[in-house]
């Protein structure tokens, strides 16, 4: 529903002011919000990797000379320029969800929604478009990542947790991965590292509730043990 | 069912410009009821290894024995061999294509000519097998359920040919975390309950580590490292040369030993890490 791909009920949705009822708005709303989906297969759709990345373009009528600069440069953006007469099947799973992200940013959108887009990749791939992700957010498009990795989901500045069409929890992560039990109610478990963070407090070991990561469990504990 | 893999070689191609090496002499043997754990990264031979074990492809040279006979051999019946190591795809839901539930898991015995009153039986039999009750899933159409029980209904497919042996190619991926738990609680069933032989191929190294009894590591078509969970991830760096992560929490203690703290790495389950930690903090302190 957030690039207008569906019409709500009930309700609205409203992109920069634009409401996805009015029709008039569909196209200014999709050049807005980005989408890209969990199969790059199913994205993908020119023959050679620029191609692919112009396609977008071609169908908003961009002016030739600036569909090539767009092209180029964000296929510098994902690492994957070396790749642009390539054709897309014979790269990895990793390689053609850069292309995929590459021709959605290539429209210029603000904000991106990844559906699952790492879910069918293996370690190398998912880490690959994670980078992007993160880089993108440094340069400072919106991010809206639909995932079942825990361990991804960290990477977020504010997370939303819906169970059966509701939103049963919404904050930081620190905040939502310290309800276990709403966590467990959603059939959903907070990443390795929190929960041994946890186990370690249940121990009383006096350790900050704010612990996302490996190397902040680290640190922390290399503290404590000098202090000892 | 034990299996034993003598030299093992598979050559794609063989005598053309793109010819391709993806196993090389890869030896090992598989007792009758283990619970393996395949691993290495992508292009590592894992796919070539399982297909070869399952008589899809035939080695390019070396042996592979079931119960001690050949089915490197020519002779062989291959349909009796795929009905004995069932192999499950990796997205085995997108080969599903019946009508029914029912349908789709007769598909394998109807070929195998299992009697028709005997398939019904077998149908239910393995819809039961991955937790699935036959009396409200039997009619349905398979597109109607959930990607998660897609799946189960497609290893059912699998068990409804009765194998010995069950090959789950990344069986969890892409699932949700509880259809993920379901699956794994089924396998790890019919490991227990059913005494099969599983051989789990997966990238996610918590996973392997919970479930395998033993793990075998390939790199470039080469069998480099094989043993327990403990052993294969007290050894860092060997499991990092071949392209793979530890699992989580041996991570988090390898770069805790890194620091100075002394630790086991090849812990699996939180509540235990924890405590070595606690008991570790503590120790420095007396």
């Amino acid at each position: 529903m957030l690039n207008a791909l569906l019409i709500p009920t009930e309700g609205e949705v409203l992109v920069d002011g634009l409401d996805t009822r009015d029709s008039r708005n569909t196209w200014a709303i999709r050049q807005r919000v980005g989408m890209v989906f969990q199969n790059p297969d199913n994205q993908i759709v020119g023959t050679q990797v620029e191609e692919d990345v112009a396609f977008g373009l071609e169908n908003l009528g961009i002016p030739r000379q600036e569909m090539r600069r767009r092209v180029e440069e964000n296929l510098t953006r994902v690492g994957m320029l070396a790749y642009r007469q390539h054709p897309p099947h014979l790269l990895s799973g990793g390689q053609k969800q850069r292309v995929a992200i590459a021709g959605v940013l290539a429209m210029q959108p603000q904000s991106i929604v990844l559906d699952e887009a790492t879910s069918l990749l293996d370690p190398k791939g998912r880490l690959e478009v994670r980078k992007i992700l993160v880089q993108l957010h440094h340069e400072g498009v919106t991010l809206i990542l639909i995932t079942h990795l825990m361990e991804e989901a960290l990477l977020a500045d504010k997370l939303v947790i819906l169970n059966e069409g509701r939103i049963v929890l919404s904050g930081s992560p620190q905040e939502v991965f310290g309800q276990s039990e709403m966590l467990r109610h959603c059939h959903l478990e907070a990443p390795t590292v929190v929960r041994l963070a946890q186990a370690l407090r249940d121990q009383s070991v006096a350790l900050p509730n704010r612990i996302l990561q490996v190397e902040e469990l680290v640190d922390e504990l290399c503290v404590l043990k000098r202090s000892i | 069912m034990r299996i034993e893999a003598k030299h093992l070689t598979y050559i794609y191609g063989p005598g053309l410009p793109w010819e391709k090496r993806a196993l090389s002499d890869v030896s090992f043997s598989i007792e009758s009821g283990e619970f393996i754990g395949l691993i290495g990264e992508t292009g590592s031979g894992k796919s070539t290894l399982v297909q070869i074990l399952n008589g899809l492809l035939r080695p390019t040279e070396g042996t592979i024995l079931l119960d001690g006979s050949d089915i490197s051999n020519r002779k062989v019946d291959l349909h009796r061999i795929r009905a004995q190591v069932g192999l499950v795809f990796q997205f085995p839901e997108q080969q599903l294509f019946a009508e029914t539930v029912a349908d789709d898991v007769a598909f394998g015995p109807k070929n195998l000519g299992v009697p028709k009153e005997e398939i019904g039986k077998r149908v239910d039999e393995a819809l039961l097998k991955v937790g699935l009750r036959p009396q409200s899933l039997r009619d349905r159409s398979p597109f109607t359920l959930s990607g998660g029980e897609k799946r189960l209904v497609s290893i059912a497919g699998v068990l409804a040919m009765r194998p010995k042996v069950l090959i789950l190619d990344e069986v969890t991926a892409g699932l949700d975390p509880k259809g993920k738990k379901e699956i794994l609680a089924r396998i790890q069933l019919l490991h227990r309950v059913e005494k099969a032989t599983i051989i789990l191929v997966s990238h996610d190294m918590d996973e392997i580590a919970l479930l395998s009894q033993r793990i075998l590591i390939l790199k470039e078509g080469k069998l480099i490292l094989e043993g327990s969970p403990v052993e294969i991830f007290t050894r860092a760096q060997d499991v990092r040369s071949a392209g793979l992560d530890l699992p989580t929490l041996p991570r988090i203690l390898s770069d805790l030993r890194c620091r100075g703290f002394q630790l086991p790495t090849a812990i699996f389950e939180v509540g235990e890490a924890a405590r070595w930690i606690r008991k570790e903090l503590f120790r420095a302190a007396d």
